[in-house]
């Protein structure tokens, strides 16, 4: 798109429609002209509002722009993009999903040891079988040890991923559940 | 039409890595933030310094500008902030200067300070000045009444096709044709 000055005028305004197109005109390797105007209009405005002359004698905008010059560019950066930033949670949560289940379900089966047969029976194991030599829920000791092993590792395993993925903490219930039969015979 | 759609665009387009981009927002808000720079440091040279600091500042801070605010509030927060820390290093330093007068009485720093200008640019100022009075003096009723509205008064063009009771393509030629009798004088000024 040809950019006319009265165009770059409107666009100094902000009273422009297609300001996109008329950006990249200003800023085209052949928009030297234009750039220089824009900053004349603009210092135009200033000088009416009772001010604006002294950055122009001192020459501010091509000291600035000898400055910026030596500066990286900005590449790549972040824009709003909230998900993006948020997706380290991702596997976060469903890790402590994850383990929130083991732990109410390793809750479920310390608490039914010491008050008899759960009153959620969903919450019962497959190999809580009738008949079966054990407790009250018919887990025998070495399927409840191989359990709280399971758990136990469970929980150590996510300690460590933790660590690496810079997860939240464990929440203190959580490590006290896990741990809470370790040292039990 | 949309405020600020053209900040918006040079923003976008210096966070994705164009400096001239940023160029063009220097030249838009330069004046205005030496404005603001001088109210809080009173040495024209240090506020160039400062104003020339805070646009650096915003510059290397611009890839983490999210637009949650218009970026000229943003670079007025950065600019204050800037200035302010210049303060602060200077009240490191005594405020009364040990200098006095030649009547015996004690110069403040501020007095000090205010001396920063050369004669050249002082006289290139008040000349840059007088020119767009003058200019503006000797322009046509409805130009000068549709720029005094627009710059001074900060209306939209909308606003101004109201107030003079005529097109909106009208009031923006008229501003587009006020500027260039402004700027037809104001140029050989700069450019010498």
């Amino acid at each position: 798109m040809e950019l006319n000055q009265e165009q770059l005028s409107a666009l100094v305004d902000d009273e422009l429609e297609q300001v996109s197109p008329a950006i990249s005109r200003l800023l085209a390797a052949d928009g030297a002209a234009d750039r220089q105007r824009w900053a004349r209009y603009h210092l135009i405005g200033e000088l009416l509002r009772d001010g604006g002359a002294e950055a122009e004698a001192a020459g501010l905008g091509a000291r600035i722009s000898q400055a910026i010059a030596a500066e990286p560019p900005l590449i790549a950066v972040s824009k709003p993009a909230e998900a993006p930033a948020r997706s380290w949670l991702r596997p976060a949560h469903a890790l402590a999903a994850s383990l929130a289940a083991v732990g109410v379900f390793g809750v479920s089966q310390v608490v039914s040891l010491h008050r008899g047969p759960s009153e959620f029976p969903l919450a019962q194991t497959g190999s809580n079988h009738k008949g079966e030599q054990g407790d009250a829920l018919g887990v025998s000791a070495s399927e409840r040890a191989e359990q709280r092993r399971r758990l136990n590792s469970y929980i150590v395993n996510f300690n460590e991923q933790r660590d690496s993925l810079t997860l939240p903490k464990l929440h203190p219930y959580v490590r006290i559940v896990g741990f809470h039969n370790e040292g039990q015979p | 039409m949309g405020e600020h759609l053209a900040d918006e665009e040079l923003v976008a387009r210096v966070q994705r890595g164009d400096k001239r981009a940023f160029d063009l927002l220097v030249l838009k808000y330069q004046h205005r933030i030496v404005k603001l720079v001088s109210r809080y440091v009173r040495n024209p040279a240090d506020a160039l310094d400062v104003t020339q600091e805070a646009f650096i500042k915003a510059y290397r801070a611009l890839g983490n500008f999210r637009g949650e605010s218009a970026f000229y509030t943003w670079l007025y927060r950065i600019a204050i902030n800037t200035a302010k820390n210049h303060l602060s290093a200077l009240g490191r330093r005594p405020r009364e200067a040990d200098v006095y007068g030649a009547d015996g009485e004690p110069i403040s720093l501020d007095e000090l300070q205010s001396d920063g200008d050369t004669p050249e640019k002082s006289l290139l100022v008040d000349e840059i000045k007088q020119t767009i009075l003058k200019t503006m003096a000797a322009l046509p009723e409805d130009l000068r009444t549709a720029i005094t509205l627009r710059e001074i008064e900060g209306l939209s063009y909308e606003e101004i096709a109201d107030a003079m009771d005529c097109p909106i393509g009208t009031v923006r030629s008229r501003i587009f044709r006020a500027r260039e009798a402004l700027d037809a004088q104001l140029k050989p000024l700069i450019e010498q």
